[in-house]
C-alpha cells in the first residue's frame, strides 16, 4: 500500500490548504474570523470545516471507510453550504478543490514512485465524494424546502382539521 | 490606531517642547486646573445628561433562578429580588467584574471523543476578565500610590499601600509591582485589539486612543521612576503648591515630569466624553441595578401613556351574532342590542 | 472555443475583497434574508406612521419625504425616554466579550451580527449628533449621518436580532441589545417600515384576540375538537369553559397552541389537567392571545395588545390570571405588563393555588403565575397522580427559551416538572443551557418561512449543542416552554438533529397524568401508539 502511506504522509498540508480554500470562499466578512492564526478561533463553521476536512482526505486517500462515516462527517459542512449565501454551484465546487491540492502535493510524489493509477483512483474517489455531497446537498435543499411547507401546515394544522370537519359535517347535513 | 499613536506622540512631543521653550507653567499648572474643572464638571454633566431620561421599565437581565416556589433555591446574587440582593450583584460586577467572568470561548476541539473529531465547545475563557481586573486594580493602586505627592503628612495606609507594593524588594528605587502589572495590562488590552482580527474590526480611534494614552501616561511614570530619576521633592513641592492654590514654578522640573502630567491632564479631560464614562455608567445599568421583582412589585413609568386597545364592548358588537349562535355568555344579547 | 469554468473560477465568483471597514459596507438583501414587508393596508388599519407599499430588495424604499427629520427627531424623543438608550449609546467600550455570544453571529458570520456591532451602527448615528467629538472629527472617531443606506441597513440587522440578551448576561455594563433592537425597530416603524409576519399577527390579535384573526365561535369550536382529541385519548372530555363569569382563575396562553401542531398537543395537557383538578377557570376568546406580537413592533403596541389581559379579568370578576407555556409573552407579564397595564383590577388578590394553598408572592402585583410554577407546586405538594413510564419511550433534554431564561428566571421549575414526568431526561451542554441558553434563531418575529435559510443558520449553535446529546445520549426528544420554540425548533431539528422531536412542558404532564376514571392509554396525546404498553391481562375473554 504505498500510495496510502504517500497519501498519509501529506494529510496534514492537504487537510490544511483544503480547509484555507474553503475558507476563502466565504466573501469577505467572514474571512477572517474563521482563519485567524494566532488563536485558534474557531466558531462552529470553522469547526464544521475541519471535520469535513479530515474524512474528506482519508476517503479520497482510500482508507477503509464506511459510506456512512464519512456521511456523517460531511453531513454538518454540506448542511452549512446549502443555507449559505452560495449558488449550489460554488457550495459544492468546495469538494473539488481538493483537486489542485491534491496535484500539486501528493502527484508529483506518486508519479516519482510509478503510483500514477492509485493516483488517479484517488481522484476518480474524490469525484465520488462529489456526487455523494450533491445528493446531500439536495437532501438538504430538500428539507429546508419541506421545512417551509410543513411550518405553514402546522401553523394552521388544528385550524385545517376544524375547516375539513365542517366540510364533512356539511356534506353529511 | 496609528493615527490615536501619533496623536498621543503628538501630545507629549509638545509638552516635552513646551518644557522646554519655557511654557512650563503652561502646561504645569494651567493645564492641571482646567483639566480637574473639565474632568469633574463633565462628569457630573454626563450623570445628570443620563439622569434626565427616566427609566420607563425594568428590565434586569436573570442570570439565575427566579424567586418562585419554597423548593426551588434562587441564585439570589445574579437574580436578585431584593435590593440587599441587587447591592451584592452590583458589588460584585464591580468589582469583580461578575459579569465578563462568565466570558466563553468558542473555539474548536480538534479531537473530540465524541465526535471523533473536531467539535465546537463554548468553554469558559477568562483571559480578558484577569487583565482587565488587573487593569483595573493596578490603576487604582497606582493612583492611591501617588497621594503622597499632594499630602502631608503622608497618611500610613498610603505607606502601607507601597510597602506592599515593593514587596519583592527588587531594585533601588524599589521596583513597585502594580506599575509593571498595568503596563503588561495595558499592553495585553492593545494586543487583543490590534491582533485579534474580530476586534481590530470592530475597533475605532477612540479605543486605541485612550489605551495608548494610559500607556504613555505609565511608561512616562515608570521612566520617571527608574530611568530618568526625578527629584521627587521638588515635585512633591511643586504639586503641595498646585493642591494649595498657591502654584509654584515648574521649570526646573524634568520635561518628562511634565510630559507625563501632560498626558495625565489630556486623560481627565477626555474621560467624560469618551466610553471612559463606562465607570460611573455601570452603575446606572437597569439590567444590572434593578432587582427581579416586577410581579411582585409595580415599576412606574412615568410617561405611560394612556391605555388604547380594543375594548370588549367593541369586540362584542362586532361578533355578537355569532357569539350568541356559539352560545357563549354575552354582556348584551341580540336583540337588546339591536334596540 | 468559449472555456468553461473551473471549479476554482465558480467559487471565486463572489464580491472582491473590499478595502472599505464595516462603515462602508451595505447589506445584500438576498432573498432568504429579509422578511417580507407589512402590507399597507395594515399598517393603516393600525394606524401606524407613514403606512406605504415598499420592497425590501428594491432600490428604493419609498420613504417617506421627510424621512431623515422623523427619523432623527423619534430617535432624540427615544433618547429623552429611555434611560437604557442614551446609557448604552455611551458606556460601550467594544471590549468584543459580546461577540461570539451571539447565535446569528456564529451562525452566519457576520461582523455586523456581533451584537457591539450591531449596537455601533445606531451608535455612529449617535456620535454625530450627540458627542463633542463626533461633531468634530466625523468619521474618524466612528461617527455617520443618516442616508437611505443606513436606514436599509439598520432595518436588515434590527430583523435579525431575536432579542434573546445573551450577549446582556456577558456584557460587563450589561448592554442589552434586545432594547437596541426594540428601538430600532420603533425607529424603522416611525418611516412605516415593519414586517409582514409581525404585523399582520398584531392586526389579528388587536381585532380578534388570536394570531391568526379566527372569530370566536370557531375559535371555541377549535378548542372543543381539541377537547374531542383528550377523549379519544383518556376517554375523558374535559370541560371548556369560554368567557364565563366568577371563576377564580382565568387561563391566558399563546393561541399558536390552538392552532399549531405541535402546540395543539401542549393546549390538550392544559385541558387534561384542568379537568383533573376540576380547576374554577375560565378561557377567554377575547383575551386569547398571551403571546405579545406587538412587543416585536413596539413598547405601545405591546402595551396596547397586553391591555387585553387586565381588562378581560376585571370583566369576568377573575380573581387571579394563570398563564401558559411561552416564551414573549412571559417577557412581557414578567417585566412589562404592570408596568404598562397595572395596577391589577382591585378585585383580584394574590395568587393563590386553590389545590394546595401556595400563595404566589412573587406575583403579588401582577397576579399571574407561570403554568411551570402552578404545576411545579402541585407535584412538590402530590396533588397529581403521575406515571412517567408512560414517557418511557422517549430522552428528552430541555430548551430554555430565551426570555423566561433571561427576562424571568424560570429555570428549575420546567425542570423539576420533567423530571417528574420522563424518567429519561438528559441536559445539554453546560454553557448552551439555563441563562446561557441558545435562542432557537427565530424568536422575536422572525419565525417566518421566506426566511428559513437564515433560521437554520442562526439557530445552528442551538442545533449543533442538539446533535451533540443526541449522539452522546440518544437523546430523541426535546422539551420547551414556548410556542414560538414549538413552531421553529421542529424544522431545525429535522436540519440539524434529525430524529428528535419537540413538544411543550404540558405535553408530557398531559401524557403521563394519571386521571380519575380514565380508560388504559394506549396511545399518547398525538394519537401515536405507547411502545411500552403491555398487553392487558385476558380480562377480554369474559
Amino acid at each position: 500500500m504505498l500510495s496510502l502511506e504517500i497519501f498519509r504522509a501529506h494529510k496534514k498540508e492537504v487537510v490544511a490548504a483544503w480547509v484555507e480554500a474553503v475558507f476563502a470562499t466565504y466573501p469577505f466578512e467572514t474571512t477572517g474570523f474563521l482563519r485567524t492564526k494566532q488563536d485558534p478561533f474557531g466558531n462552529p463553521v470553522a469547526h464544521m470545516t475541519r471535520e469535513a476536512a479530515s474524512t474528506l482526505f482519508d476517503a479520497v486517500a482510500g482508507e477503509d471507510m464506511h459510506p456512512p462515516t464519512v456521511k456523517n462527517a460531511l453531513d454538518r459542512f454540506i448542511k452549512l453550504r446549502a443555507v449559505q449565501k452560495f449558488l449550489p454551484s460554488q457550495s459544492l465546487a468546495v469538494i473539488h478543490a481538493m483537486k489542485p491540492i491534491l496535484r500539486e502535493q501528493v502527484l508529483p510524489k506518486m508519479q516519482d514512485v510509478g503510483q500514477l493509477a492509485a493516483y488517479l483512483e484517488a481522484e476518480s474517489r474524490l469525484d465520488s465524494l462529489a456526487l455523494l455531497a450533491f445528493d446531500m446537498y439536495c437532501e438538504a435543499r430538500e428539507t429546508v424546502a419541506e421545512a417551509r411547507i410543513k411550518e405553514i401546515r402546522n401553523q394552521h394544522a388544528q385550524l385545517a382539521r376544524w375547516a375539513q370537519r365542517l366540510e364533512d359535517g356539511g356534506k353529511a347535513e | 490606531m496609528f493615527a490615536s499613536l501619533i496623536l498621543v506622540l503628538l501630545m507629549g512631543a509638545i509638552a516635552w517642547v513646551g518644557a522646554s521653550i519655557g511654557l512650563a507653567s503652561l502646561f504645569g499648572v494651567v493645564l492641571p486646573y482646567v483639566a480637574v474643572v473639565v474632568f469633574i464638571a463633565g462628569l457630573v454633566w454626563r450623570m445628570v445628561y443620563w439622569a434626565k431620561s427616566p427609566v420607563p421599565f425594568a428590565i434586569p437581565t436573570t442570570g439565575g433562578q427566579e424567586a418562585s416556589l419554597d423548593f426551588i433555591k434562587q441564585a439570589k446574587i445574579d437574580c436578585p429580588s431584593t435590593t440587599w440582593g441587587v447591592v451584592k450583584r452590583m458589588f460584585l460586577e464591580v468589582f469583580f467584574f461578575r459579569s465578563l467572568f462568565r466570558n466563553t470561548l468558542a473555539e474548536v476541539r480538534e479531537n473530540d471523543p465524541v465526535n471523533n473529531g473536531p467539535r465546537s465547545i463554548y468553554y469558559s475563557s477568562k483571559w480578558l476578565w484577569c487583565f482587565s481586573l488587573l487593569f483595573h486594580y493596578c490603576f487604582l493602586l497606582v493612583f492611591i500610590r501617588h497621594f503622597r505627592f499632594f499630602m502631608e503628612p503622608v497618611p500610613s495606609c498610603i505607606t502601607f499601600v507601597e510597602t506592599i507594593d515593593g514587596i519583592m524588594q527588587i531594585g533601588a528605587p524599589r521596583f513597585f509591582m502594580t506599575g509593571g502589572i498595568l503596563l503588561v495590562a495595558v499592553l495585553f488590552l492593545l494586543g487583543r485589539r490590534i491582533f485579534n482580527q474580530r476586534l481590530r474590526y470592530l475597533s475605532l480611534a477612540n479605543d486605541y486612543f485612550p489605551l495608548w494614552l494610559i500607556l504613555g501616561v505609565v511608561v512616562s511614570g515608570i521612566c520617571l521612576r527608574y530611568f530618568d530619576k526625578t527629584e521627587i521633592s521638588q515635585v512633591k513641592i511643586f504639586l503641595m503648591g498646585l493642591t494649595h492654590f498657591s502654584p509654584v514654578s515648574p521649570e526646573h522640573l524634568n520635561a518628562i515630569f511634565i510630559v507625563h502630567l501632560t498626558l495625565v491632564c489630556v486623560l481627565l479631560m477626555y474621560f467624560p466624553f469618551s466610553k471612559l464614562v463606562h465607570a460611573p455608567g455601570v452603575f446606572f445599568s437597569p439590567t444590572r441595578n434593578l432587582a427581579n421583582n416586577t410581579r411582585r412589585v409595580r415599576h412606574v413609568n412615568p410617561w405611560n401613556p394612556p391605555k388604547q386597545f380594543f375594548t370588549y364592548p367593541e369586540y362584542e358588537d362586532a361578533y355578537r351574532d355569532a357569539m350568541a349562535e356559539a352560545g357563549l355568555p354575552l354582556e348584551k344579547q341580540p336583540e337588546k342590542a339591536a334596540e | 472555443m468559449a472555456k468553461l469554468p473551473t471549479p476554482q473560477m465558480l467559487v471565486a465568483s463572489r464580491p472582491a475583497f473590499p478595502e472599505q471597514d464595516w462603515l462602508d459596507i451595505k447589506p445584500e438583501f438576498a432573498p432568504g434574508s429579509f422578511c417580507y414587508p407589512a402590507k399597507k393596508e395594515t399598517m393603516e388599519l393600525l394606524h401606524m406612521p407613514n403606512p406605504h407599499d415598499w420592497d425590501p430588495a428594491a432600490e428604493d424604499w419609498n420613504l417617506p419625504e421627510n424621512w431623515e427629520k422623523i427619523l432623527c427627531d423619534a430617535f432624540a424623543e427615544r433618547l429623552e425616554k429611555h434611560r437604557s438608550l442614551k446609557l448604552f449609546m455611551d458606556i460601550c467600550v467594544r471590549c468584543g466579550a459580546c461577540a461570539d455570544k451571539c447565535h446569528f453571529f456564529l451562525g452566519t458570520n457576520d461582523p455586523k451580527n456581533m451584537p457591539v456591532l450591531r449596537a455601533e451602527l445606531l451608535r455612529s448615528l449617535y456620535r454625530r449628533d450627540y458627542t463633542m467629538l463626533g461633531k468634530l472629527l466625523g468619521k474618524k472617531v466612528g461617527a455617520r449621518s443618516w442616508d437611505k443606506d443606513v436606514v436599509k441597513e439598520l432595518f436588515y440587522y434590527a430583523y435579525q436580532c431575536t432579542e434573546c440578551r445573551r450577549c446582556s448576561l456577558f456584557c460587563p455594563y450589561g448592554i442589552d441589545t434586545a432594547e437596541i433592537t426594540a428601538i430600532v425597530r420603533e425607529l424603522m416603524h416611525e418611516v412605516g417600515l415593519g414586517t409582514h409576519w409581525i404585523m399582520d399577527p398584531v392586526k389579528n390579535c388587536s381585532f380578534t384576540g388570536n394570531h391568526l384573526g379566527i372569530q370566536p365561535h370557531s375559535f371555541v369550536e377549535i378548542v372543543e375538537m381539541l377537547a374531542d382529541d383528550c377523549e379519544t385519548v383518556t376517554g375523558i372530555r374535559p370541560k371548556t369553559p369560554f368567557n364565563e363569569k366568577g371563576h377564580e382563575i382565568l387561563f391566558i396562553t399563546p393561541s399558536g397552541d390552538v392552532f399549531a401542531d405541535p402546540g395543539i398537543y401542549t393546549f390538550m395537557g392544559y385541558l387534561l389537567l384542568f379537568h383533573e383538578l376540576d380547576l374554577d377557570y375560565t378561557f377567554s376568546t377575547y383575551a386569547s392571545e398571551g403571546g405579545n406580537f406587538g412587543s416585536f413592533t413596539s413598547f405601545n403596541m405591546a402595551k396596547k395588545l397586553n391591555a387585553k389581559m387586565y381588562a378581560e379579568a376585571e370583566r369576568l370578576g377573575a380573581k387571579w390570571i394563570l398563564g401558559g407555556e411561552c416564551g414573549h409573552m412571559w417577557r412581557v407579564i414578567n417585566q412589562y405588563m404592570d408596568t404598562y397595564n397595572g395596577p391589577s383590577p382591585s378585585h383580584m388578590i394574590t395568587p393563590k393555588s386553590p389545590i394546595t394553598g401556595t400563595v404566589f408572592k412573587n406575583a403579588a402585583s401582577t397576579k399571574m403565575v407561570h403554568i411551570a410554577e402552578f404545576t411545579a407546586d402541585l407535584i412538590h405538594h402530590n396533588k397529581i397522580k403521575l406515571d412517567p413510564s408512560r414517557n418511557d419511550h422517549i430522552v428528552t433534554t430541555f430548551h430554555d427559551s430565551c426570555n423566561p431564561a433571561r427576562a424571568m428566571g424560570l429555570l428549575d421549575e420546567p425542570r423539576y416538572v420533567l423530571k417528574h414526568v420522563c424518567n429519561n431526561f438528559v441536559e445539554m451542554p453546560e454553557n448552551t443551557i439555563r441563562e446561557q441558553t441558545f435562542c432557537c434563531g427565530a424568536g422575536s418575529g422572525l419565525n417566518t418561512e421566506e426566511i428559513m435559510e437564515l433560521r437554520m443558520r442562526a439557530g445552528m449553535p442551538r442545533g449543533n449543542a442538539l446533535r451533540y446529546v443526541q449522539q452522546k445520549f440518544g437523546v430523541n426528544h426535546m422539551a420547551c416552554v414556548c410556542a414560538i420554540d414549538r413552531a421553529t425548533l421542529p424544522p431545525l431539528a429535522d436540519y440539524w438533529a434529525p430524529g428528535v422531536t419537540v413538544s411543550g412542558l404540558h405535553e408530557l404532564v398531559g401524557n403521563a397524568l394519571v386521571m380519575k376514571g380514565e380508560a388504559k392509554r394506549t396511545m399518547d396525546l398525538r394519537q401515536e401508539d405507547l411502545p411500552n404498553v403491555v398487553d392487558d391481562e385476558p380480562e377480554g375473554e369474559e
